[in-house]
């Protein structure tokens, strides 16, 4: 058995753990792990919950946390692929200027 | 949480972050001792939260998982290569299903390692080998942006640990419990026996159908958007070559 509050702090852990991972690097493929890491961690948030309230909606919740993560690597390694052409490099950086596009 | 807790776990997250900065500069007069202070704080605290809580097999797993699953995470923050970054989070993602199967979610847990060590890994690799990493890896973390972002991480989780207590108020009471909700599998039981993969199914189809048929939709859009974008030829005088 485990308290509630370690899941908790655990998921808080690992989400402020990968945001400053995602505000920190400056390689757009590292960021995107980062954005996994950051959605596995509030799909534990919803796990522990539906522990505690009892019954299986927070799992849902988590399952559909799981189908957003997906699409969102699926989109982003599109753009990655799309302004890597455009730049020839991953530094965000290089691509702030959109007006060319 | 109290207050005394929360520094320090939040003193714990300075030591990994000044260890991190020290490990940037790659400069073994500073971090042969910065690791070792920090590994022996981590190990510390580990000992005193696994010696204090896990009265259980249960307990002993999530507290190592924890530890894994928190390490892993670090690695891919730190990870100078993305190849390397990719493995730690698989890594992490197998630890956060082991926590999930001890919370009573088998089937949620094995979605997580199987969809990202199947599906997503698999793309992240292919496109890894699309693009041209540089030879030598560019300062990636600059040192004064990378130290204010971390210290306003770490005020935020400080912040977020301090009102974690206030969350499950409501079942503490209906509970008739003081101190904490203990959840997770008693130690010996069967955790395939409650069946959660049924009650799943049950409320995607009946309760939540709808959100489930926007899921789709949002996946055939990200599918057709995919494509889209990567197939997007750009104009000659704009393209890199």
């Amino acid at each position: 058995m485990i308290p509630a509050t370690h899941v908790l702090v655990l998921a808080a852990a690992l989400f402020f753990l990968s945001l400053t991972g995602l505000l920190i690097r400056r390689n757009v493929l590292v960021m995107l792990l980062c954005l996994e890491l950051m959605l596995g961690s509030v799909a534990l948030v919803f796990v522990a919950l539906a522990e505690v309230h009892g019954g299986m909606r927070g799992q849902v919740v988590g399952l559909f946390v799981l189908a957003i993560a997906v699409a969102q690597i699926g989109i982003g390694l599109a753009m990655l692929m799309l302004l890597y052409r455009r730049r020839g490099e991953l530094n965000p950086t290089s691509w702030e200027r959109l007006k060319d596009w | 949480m109290d207050v005394w807790n929360a520094a320090i776990l939040s003193a714990i997250a300075l030591a990994l972050t000044a260890w991190a900065v020290v490990l940037h500069r790659r400069d073994p007069k500073f971090t042969i001792p910065a690791s070792i202070a920090a590994i022996g704080m981590s190990a510390a605290a580990a000992v005193v939260l696994v010696g204090a809580h896990a009265t259980s097999a249960t307990g002993v797993l999530f507290y190592a998982f924890s530890i894994g699953s928190i390490a892993s995470s670090y690695l891919v923050v730190t990870a100078r290569h993305p190849v390397h970054g990719s493995l730690w989070l698989l890594v992490a993602m197998a630890f956060l299903g082991g926590i999930m199967i001890l919370l009573n979610a088998p089937y949620l847990a094995t979605s997580y390692v199987l969809v990202f060590a199947a599906a997503a890994l698999v793309f992240y690799l292919t496109s890894v080998t699309m693009v041209e990493l540089p030879d030598k890896p560019a300062p990636d973390l600059w040192i004064t942006r990378y130290t204010v972002t971390a210290l306003a991480a770490i005020v935020s989780f400080a912040l977020v640990c301090f009102f974690i207590d206030d969350l499950p108020a409501s079942s503490e009471a209906a509970h008739g419990m003081t101190r904490s909700v203990e959840i997770g599998a008693p130690a010996g039981t069967d955790i395939a026996s409650n069946d959660s993969t049924a009650s799943i199914g049950h409320l995607l189809l009946g309760e939540y159908f709808l959100p489930f048929l926007a899921l789709s939709l949002l996946l055939v859009t990200a599918i057709v958007g995919g494509v889209y974008l990567a197939h997007y030829e750009a104009p000659a005088d704009t393209r890199y070559r």
